[in-house]
C-alpha cells in the first residue's frame, strides 16, 4: 500500500512515516498543500492522509481540488480541530474519514486499512489465496499453516498482489503501489523481489501462486497452473 | 466613611467654623461698642457734674446735692444709679451721692487713673475720675461710678442668643447637607446596584446608561468601556488557552504514536512494557487536560449554549450509565439505577450529559478498594419544579478540608494526586459550570472512608 502523508509538523510527519513503514507501507511525504495536490494527481496512491492546517492552503482546499480533478483516492483527514462543524465540512468537501488529534496509532492504522478495504471487492480483513494467508493487522503470512517470515518490501509486494488476486499487474502498477516516489522505474528491482518472494511462498508447494505474464507483468492466482 | 457622610461633614464643619468666627466677632464688636457708649455716657455724666460744681459756691454746700442729682438723673435713665463722690484738693470728701465707700481705696494707685474698676460688696463698678478747677486752679476731683451690670447684661444677652442659635443652625445645616448629598449621590447608588448585579450573576456585561447627560452617565459609560476591555481581555485569554491546548495536541500525538510503536515490538520485557504503559497513561492524562481545557474555555467563551432542546432526564442518565458500565466493571463497582424523575429539562444534551457523566465517573473511579462491596447509586427524582439527580457511593470520600475547593480548576485531593486515578482536575469545574449554565445547582456532601453524595438540581422545562 502506498500512502501520501500531508503533514506540516515535522516531528509528527517523521513519526507517522515511521509508523507507516512498520506496516510496510510505501510513504511519500509533503508539508505543503499545493505539492500534495501535484503528487496526488501524478501518482496512484492508495490513501492520502491529510492534515487540515497547512502552511499554504488548507486541507479543505486540497480535498476540494483533488475531487474536482477527479482524483478518487480515499482521503483521511487529520486535525487538531475537533468541532463537529469541522468534521462535517471535512467529510462534505470529499474526505472519506476524519480523525481528530490526538489519536491512537492503532486507530489510525485500522482506519487506513478500513478505507483501503472499502476500495476492494473483498471486505474480509484477512487476505487469502488458496492456502496462503496474509493478515495486514498482525503483519503475518502463513502458507499451509506454516508461518513465513518476510521482509518489509516482500510483505508489501505480496500484500499488493493478494489484494489484486487473479489480476495481471504491470511493473508500473507494482512500483506505484509498493514503492515510494524515490523508486527508479528503469531498475529491475521488482523482478528481483518477485524472485525472492517466489522462493519463500511457492518453493516446496505444488501450487505456484505467483506467475509471470510474459510482456505484461505478474499476477497472483489461485487457479490451476496452465 | 461614605462620600455622602464626608460631604455632609465637610459642609457642617465649614459652616460651624464660619458661624463661630462670626459669632465671636459679633460678640467682640458688640462688647467694644457698648463699653464705649457706656464710658461715653459715664464721661458725659462726670462732665455735667464738673460743670455744675464749677458754677457752685462750694463753701455753702447746701442745695448742691440736689443740683448734682438733677444733673445726673438724665444719665441714670441709661446707666442706672450713679454713685458720685467729690473730694476737695486736700482729699477730703465733701459731697457724696449714693456714695460708695471709697475711703479705703482713695489713696491707692488705681484711684489716680481716669477709668477705675472696683468691686464693692460683690458688685462690679466702673468709674470715671475728673478733676475740676475754678479758674485755672485745680480744686478737687469728682468720681462718678456706675454698676457695670448693665454692660454685663447686654453681653450676656447676646452670648445667650448665640449659644442657642449657633448649635441649632449647625444641626440644621448638618441635616440639610446630608439630605442634599444623599440626593445628589442617589444615582451613584443605582449604578453601584447595577454593578453588584454583575458580581452576583458572575457574567461580565454592560450596565444601563442613564439618559441624563451628567457625571453619572459618564461613570456608567466609563464602566461599560472597562467591561468591554475586560471582556476582550478575557476572550483573548480563553482563546489563548484554546490555541495553546490545540498546539499541544500535535506533540502529544507524536509521543503517543511513538509509544505505541515501541509497544509493537514483541521482544519487550514486562518491566519495559509496564514503563511504556505508564507513559501512555500520562500522555492520555495530558490529552484529557488539553481537551478539557478547550471544552472549559469554549464554555466560558460562548457564555451559553447554542442548541437547547428538551431532554428527557431519565433516558439521558440511562444512556450515560450504560456508557460507563465498562469502567464500573473494571473497577468492580456495582452501579444501581433508580430513575423516577419523569421530567424533561431544557438543556444542551451533550453538555448536560458530560456534566452528569463526570459525577458518575468520579463515583466509580474513587471507589474504596478495601471494601468488599462497592456500590454507586444513581437516582433521579422530581421535586417541585426541579429534576434531581443524585449520585451516592461508598467510596473513599473527601476530606472536609478538601471539600470547599473541589470545584476549583486543577484542584485534586491528595488521594486523586497519588497517581492511580486518572483525571485532568477539570471535571468538577466543568460539571459545575454546565450545571450553572442550565440554571441549576450542585451540592456535594462527603465523609472520608464512608462515601460521597452529589446532588444536582436542574429546573424542569415541562413534565411528561
Amino acid at each position: 500500500m502506498r500512502i501520501l502523508l500531508v503533514e506540516d509538523d515535522q516531528s509528527l510527519q517523521r513519526t507517522l512515516k515511521k509508523l507507516f513503514i512498520t506496516q510496510h507501507f510505501a510513504v511519500d511525504v509533503t508539508a505543503n498543500g499545493k505539492e500534495a495536490i501535484f503528487l496526488a494527481k501524478t501518482n496512484d496512491y492508495d490513501i492520502v492522509v491529510l492534515d487540515l492546517m497547512l502552511p499554504d492552503i488548507s486541507g479543505f482546499e486540497v480535498c476540494t481540488e483533488l475531487r474536482k480533478g477527479s482524483v478518487n483516492v480515499p482521503i483521511l483527514m487529520l486535525t487538531a480541530l475537533d468541532e463537529v462543524d469541522n468534521r462535517i465540512r471535512g467529510l462534505d468537501t470529499g474526505a472519506d474519514d476524519y480523525l481528530p488529534k490526538p489519536f491512537h496509532a492503532g486507530e489510525l492504522l485500522a482506519r487506513i486499512r478500513a478505507l483501503h478495504r472499502r476500495q476492494s471487492e473483498d471486505k474480509h480483513p484477512v487476505l487469502s489465496a488458496a492456502d496462503l494467508i496474509l493478515d495486514p493487522v498482525s503483519l503475518t503470512v502463513k502458507r499451509g499453516g506454516r508461518r513465513i517470515e518476510l521482509t518489509s518490501k516482500e510483505f508489501a509486494l505480496l500484500n499488493y498482489l493478494m489484494e489484486n488476486k487473479n489480476r495481471i499487474l504491470t511493473r508500473e502498477q507494482i512500483s506505484e503501489h509498493v514503492w515510494d516516489i524515490n523508486f527508479d522505474p528503469r531498475s529491475n528491482v521488482i523482478d528481483a523481489f518477485i524472485k525472492l518472494l517466489r522462493k519463500k511462498i511457492d518453493e516446496g508447494f505444488e501450487l505456484k501462486l505467483i506467475r509471470t505474464v510474459r510482456g505484461a507483468g505478474y499476477t497472483l492466482s489461485e487457479g490451476d497452473n496452465s | 466613611m461614605t462620600i455622602k457622610l464626608r460631604i455632609a461633614a465637610f459642609f457642617t464643619i465649614a459652616y460651624a467654623a464660619v458661624v463661630l468666627i462670626l459669632s465671636y466677632a459679633l460678640y467682640e464688636i458688640n462688647e467694644t461698642s457698648s463699653r464705649d457708649s457706656f464710658l461715653f455716657a459715664l464721661k458725659s455724666a462726670a462732665q455735667s457734674v464738673v460743670d455744675r460744681l464749677s458754677e457752685t459756691d462750694l463753701s455753702t454746700p447746701l442745695g448742691v446735692k440736689e443740683d448734682l442729682q438733677e444733673a445726673i438723673s438724665l444719665f441714670e435713665n441709661k446707666l442706672g444709679i450713679l454713685h458720685v463722690t467729690v473730694f476737695d484738693s486736700t482729699g477730703r470728701e465733701i459731697i457724696s451721692l449714693n456714695g460708695l465707700k471709697l475711703s479705703a481705696i482713695r489713696n491707692s494707685a488705681s484711684m489716680t487713673r481716669d477709668i477705675i474698676r472696683l468691686e464693692e460688696a460683690g458688685r462690679k463698678y466702673i468709674g470715671i475720675r475728673r478733676e475740676f478747677e475754678i479758674g485755672e486752679k485745680p480744686v478737687g476731683s469728682v468720681y462718678v461710678f456706675a454698676s457695670s451690670s448693665y454692660l454685663e447684661e447686654s453681653k450676656d444677652r447676646l452670648g445667650n442668643i448665640l449659644i442657642v442659635l449657633a448649635p441649632i443652625s449647625i444641626i440644621i445645616v448638618a441635616a440639610g447637607s446630608l439630605f442634599i448629598s444623599k440626593r445628589a449621590l442617589k444615582p451613584l447608588d443605582t449604578v453601584a446596584a447595577e454593578i453588584d448585579k454583575i458580581e452576583v450573576s458572575g457574567s461580565l456585561r454592560p450596565i444601563p446608561v442613564p439618559d441624563s447627560n451628567d457625571e453619572i452617565k459618564k461613570v456608567s459609560e466609563s464602566f461599560n468601556d472597562l467591561v468591554d476591555k475586560l471582556q476582550s481581555l478575557f476572550q483573548l485569554e480563553r482563546n489563548f488557552i484554546v490555541d495553546a491546548s490545540h498546539e499541544l495536541k500535535t506533540p502529544l500525538t507524536v509521543i503517543q504514536t511513538e509509544i505505541e510503536m515501541l509497544l509493537m515490538n514483541p521482544n519487550l520485557s514486562q518491566p519495559e512494557i509496564d514503563n511504556l504503559k505508564n507513559l501512555q497513561l500520562e500522555v492520555e492524562r495530558a490529552v484529557k487536560i488539553a481537551t478539557d481545557l478547550i471544552f472549559f474555555s469554549r464554555l466560558e467563551l460562548s457564555g451559553g449554549f447554542k442548541a437547547a432542546e428538551h431532554v428527557d432526564v431519565d433516558s439521558l442518565v440511562a444512556e450515560i450509565v450504560s456508557r460507563l458500565t465498562n469502567l464500573a466493571f473494571a473497577k468492580g463497582v456495582k452501579v444501581e439505577v433508580h430513575l423516577s424523575s419523569e421530567s424533561t429539562v431544557l438543556a444542551d444534551r451533550d453538555s448536560l450529559g458530560r456534566a452528569l457523566s463526570n459525577v458518575i465517573e468520579n463515583a466509580i473511579k474513587y471507589s474504596d478498594k478495601s471494601k468488599p462491596v462497592r456500590v454507586v447509586v444513581v437516582k433521579t427524582e422530581r421535586k417541585g419544579d426541579y429534576a434531581l439527580f443524585l449520585v451516592s457511593d461508598n467510596g473513599i470520600g473527601i476530606n472536609s478540608e478538601d471539600l470547599p475547593y473541589i470545584f476549583n480548576r486543577f484542584y485534586r485531593t491528595k488521594e486523586a494526586r497519588s497517581g492511580e486515578i486518572q483525571g485532568s482536575g477539570l471535571g468538577l469545574s466543568i460539571t459545575k459550570k454546565i450545571v450553572e449554565e442550565h440554571k441549576g445547582s450542585i451540592e456535594i456532601t462527603s465523609r472520608p472512608d464512608e462515601g460521597t453524595s452529589v446532588l444536582i438540581k436542574i429546573p424542569i422545562s415541562s413534565h411528561s
